[in-house]
């Protein structure tokens, strides 16, 4: 199950205010497209626009060449799954109950969850290693945990994309090294297109294949991501003086900021 | 056993037991009124068919009126617990986009124009105009709230705060002018099941009947929903189009209980938290236990109303204030203990 | 000598004669009030029924009868917070009638601006007697008051003494019916409560001490009322037809026998100079047999289902 997530001219506003122009993308299936940039670029309203949840002033978002929006909307999210960077929280709910809700796209809101639904619920809840919590209850969770368990719900939805704003918010380390381990194997080996957003560049140059870097609203550069993270680019959208060293094992661009301190010496 | 599965037997248990208490207070209930008719009386009373006053009172008055409470409790709660959902409020109560101040307008009209209950036809004025007024002014706070891009629950319990301001203003106005009638209006506002009688259930519990059900299908939703727009789209559900729904039957439920028996207050606002509390936040739990609590609360609430002073009624609204208020108070400092409570 | 004796022996037997000169050159230095404001519809009745209905310059708005009440300029309610002091001091009264309940407030503003206020008692049946004195003498019209009052006293004498004798179980039980939904009912605290009374009968709800109650149906069917009474703003609810649906109240005795009676509103609420004929057709109403039908007939509103 694959397919190809596309952008073509696409222009969003909020209103009177543009947040995105002229953005082109082409998520091909057992990719991982990265969308960097500083806080306000638009990251957030690309991904938005990607998943159907806004409609674009111009241009069209195009799965698989179909235009998004002539699709039925639970049509698109069987093969779409999102994952929002921020979400209210619930009333007190288990975490089963919490990943459940990722069927509905196939469920249905009426009907009662069936074994295939609970098999889903269990495989998505082994992939981010929560399995066995699935009684818990969010609130005595950590904030990782929760993040974790928002992520489960996406891949309990079974799509072949996945849409993600900064899934690593949140998580230490460890689990942001184990999630983006986990986005990077469904994509390279499962097929899964997966776009998604985040600031950590040393995560991005290590596990994106591809990147795309946005400066107010426009794309500045996009590319296979050792081409893009290069200091220069960096520099012109995000405004801060950057050097690139290579990692020390597996030879990608490392992008670290530069200080006024050491400059001047 | 699996967690699942001993959630599931737990919550099986505790709704049979809820039942269970509920059936028996009802069938209780039944010896409780000004009439005193002790328990051997009442069942043979129940056993002959011989028409008799005690009878009439027991099957024709009573009954119903058990009935009525249990309906009227059921559908206030159903309705706070969907609207706590909706609005992600813990103080949203089944009046919170305007349906007891419609309803007040309606019947306070009606009082006015010398209309009671009875009017010869099926359903008197009254309660029609109750009825009328609550659907009204909720459809007049859904327009204004809900219409256009800016839609969002919060601008829905704003222009209901507005809107019930309004209305409530013009009922205290019509009150006011026509002060020979302010007793009987204050009494309706303050609610009563005193004149149940069968007319009231035939009428009133299938629309209640009709708005629990539909908040019970729709309590997937309802979870959904409390996540915010982006994720319900992102599930493929319309938020705009649930959260009508569920206004909808929320509204029926509500402003036919509100027909029937009055305002009656913190049963929609302390049911849902009380049921929250032993079977947690998932609605499709939920409903059925906020139901079951607060016909629970109402059934006692009334039987006190009808004996506490008798043969003086007590409205009802003053009884569920004064337990529904402390018991509250006794929710919020659990709250404040138990860490990961409400959100 | 004896002209300085007697003059004063004479001055001292004046002495006693003293203050009735005073108090008589008192009142014909202070002429009657000639611009009143009435703060409740019974003194509005009581003044027009003395006569002097052309000297009130402000009412209530509640004050509709008789007719001609109807056209005189408002000031507000009958209740502190309704009643609109810069109008009724607009009208430049020379005195205001009030009586007191529910107008503390009014009555202590208004003294303190200066007016004249005279508070009248009026809750019970005999206050109406009191007050109709205490009218006539603020004024200047003792005379009429005084008749009006002995018509009045003999009025409700004759009711009174008509039903006197009456044993407790010649008495019919009265249910007053105020509203049917939530069902409401008057005690004995009330107007029609001691009309009720006075009429013969007994209150079916005596051991109530509120005023206006809510009660339950079943209490009702219990106590088996002989005849119900109700207020006109009722509304066309109250009829025995419609009381034979509800459930249980075809057997009351006051249905069954059709003595389902309702009055005008105000008649029975209302403590002013018709209280007597709201005890005669009450009366009439409870003891066909013993008190006849009043002769100036039913006032429009007074009516039998």
């Amino acid at each position: 199950m694959t397919a190809v997530l596309a952008a073509q001219g696409v222009a969003c506003a909020y209103g009177d205010r543009e947040a995105l122009a002229a953005f082109d993308l082409a998520a091909a299936p057992g990719t991982v497209t990265a969308l960097l940039g500083a806080n306000g670029a638009g990251k957030s309203t690309a991904l938005r626009a990607l998943a159907r949840l806004h409609k674009p002033r111009h241009g069209a978002i195009l799965l698989d060449g179909q235009d998004v929006w002539r699709l039925r909307r639970r049509a698109f999210v069987r093969r779409v799954a999102f994952l929002p960077q921020t979400e209210t929280a619930p009333w007190p709910m288990t975490v089963e109950q919490m990943v459940l809700l990722g069927r509905l796209p196939h469920r249905g809101w009426l009907l009662p969850y069936t074994q295939a639904d609970r098999a889903a619920l269990a495989r998505a809840l082994d992939q981010v290693e929560l399995q066995g919590l699935g009684g818990r209850d969010l609130g005595s969770l950590s904030g990782g945990e929760r993040r974790r368990v928002l992520l489960a719900r996406a891949l309990a939805q079974d799509a072949a994309v996945l849409v993600l704003d900064e899934p690593g918010a949140h998580l230490d380390l460890r689990h942001q090294v184990e999630l983006f381990d986990l986005l990077r194997r469904l994509a390279h080996q499962g097929g899964t297109t997966v776009v998604l957003s985040l600031h950590d560049l040393h995560l991005a140059a290590l596990f994106a294949d591809h990147a795309v870097l946005l400066r107010q609203g426009r794309v500045l550069a996009q590319g296979p991501a050792a081409e893009v993270l290069s200091p220069d680019l960096v520099r012109a959208a995000l405004g801060v003086t950057v050097e690139a060293v290579p990692h020390p094992r597996h030879g990608v661009p490392l992008i670290v900021p530069v200080t006024r301190r050491e400059a001047d010496r | 056993m699996s967690d699942r599965d001993r959630g599931r037997r737990r919550y099986g248990v505790l709704v049979l037991l809820l039942a269970v208490v509920l059936l028996a207070s009802a069938a209780g209930s039944l010896l409780v009124g000004s009439a005193e008719i002790p328990l051997r009386r009442t069942l043979t009373l129940l056993a002959s068919s011989q028409p008799s006053l005690e009878r009439t009172i027991l099957l024709k008055l009573r009954l119903p009126r058990i009935l009525l409470a249990l309906v009227v409790g059921a559908g206030l709660a159903s309705a706070g617990t969907a609207y706590q959902s909706l609005f992600s409020n813990p103080l949203a109560d089944p009046f919170v986009i305007g349906a007891s101040s419609g309803a007040a307008l309606g019947a306070t009209a009606a009082i006015l124009a010398g209309w009671g209950w009875n009017g010869g036809w099926g359903i008197g004025p009254l309660p029609l105009l109750a009825f009328g007024g609550a659907l009204a002014t909720v459809g007049l706070v859904y327009l204004i709230g809900a219409g256009g891009s800016r839609s969002s629950p919060v601008t829905l319990l704003l222009a209901g705060a507005a809107v019930s301001t309004v209305v409530g203003a013009l009922v205290s106005l019509l009150m006011i002018l026509h002060d020979q009638s302010l007793g009987v209006i204050f009494n309706w506002l303050l609610g009563g099941l005193s004149s149940a009688t069968w007319h009231d259930v035939r009428y009133g519990a299938p629309l209640v009947g009709l708005g629990v059900l539909a908040l019970r299908l729709l309590s997937r939703p309802l979870d959904a929903l409390a996540l915010g727009d982006d994720t319900v789209a992102s599930l493929g559900l319309s938020a705009l189009g649930l959260r009508l729904a569920i206004v909808v039957a929320a509204t029926v439920a509500t402003a036919a209980a509100v027909a029937t028996a009055g305002i009656i207050g913190f049963v929609g606002l302390v049911a849902p938290h009380a049921a929250r509390l032993l079977v947690g936040g998932e609605n499709g739990r939920l409903l059925p236990a906020s139901c079951l609590l607060g016909a629970l609360l109402l059934l006692l609430a009334d039987d006190a109303a009808r004996t506490l002073a008798a043969p003086q009624e007590i409205p009802i609204s003053i009884l569920t204030a004064l337990v529904g208020g402390p018991f509250f108070l006794l929710l919020l400092r659990r709250q404040s203990r138990a860490p990961g409570g409400l959100p | 000598m004896r002209t300085r004796a007697a003059n004063l022996l004479l001055g001292l037997l004046a002495l006693p004669g003293l203050p009735a000169l005073a108090g008589a050159s008192r009142a014909a230095a202070a002429p009657p009030p000639r611009r009143v404001v009435s703060l409740a519809p019974s003194l509005t009745e009581i003044v027009f029924a003395l006569g002097a209905g052309d000297r009130l310059v402000g009412v209530t708005q509640s004050c509709d009868y008789p007719a001609a009440a109807r056209g005189l300029p408002r000031i507000g309610g009958m209740t502190d917070g309704t009643i609109d002091l810069e109008r009724l001091l607009a009208r430049q009264p020379d005195v205001v009638l009030a009586i007191g309940e529910d107008q503390a407030t009014t009555v202590a503003n208004l003294r303190r601006l200066g007016a004249r206020v005279e508070v009248i008692e009026s809750q019970t049946v005999a206050d109406v007697f009191g007050a109709v004195s205490r009218v006539g003498e603020i004024l200047g019209l003792r005379e009429p008051a005084g008749r009006l009052r002995r018509e009045l006293e003999q009025r409700v004498d004759r009711v009174r003494t008509a039903v006197a004798g009456l044993p407790a179980g010649k008495r019919p039980r009265v249910f007053f019916e105020i509203w049917d939904h939530p069902l409401m009912t008057a005690s004995r605290a009330t107007l029609a409560g001691q009309l009720i009374e006075l009429a013969g009968g007994i209150n079916l709800f005596a051991d109530l001490s509120g005023r206006y109650v809510e009660v339950s149906p079943e209490t009702v069917l219990q106590r088996n009322p002989q005849v119900i009474l109700s207020p006109d703003h009722h509304g066309r609810a109250l009829s025995v037809d419609n009381l034979r649906r509800q459930p249980g109240f075809a057997q009351v005795d006051a249905v069954r026998h059709g003595r389902v009676h309702t009055f005008a509103g105000d008649l029975v609420s209302r403590p002013g100079p018709r209280i007597a004929l709201a005890l005669e057709l009450v009366g009439h109403a409870l003891h066909p047999d013993l008190v006849p039908l009043p002769a100036e007939g039913a006032p429009p509103g007074a009516a039998r289902h």
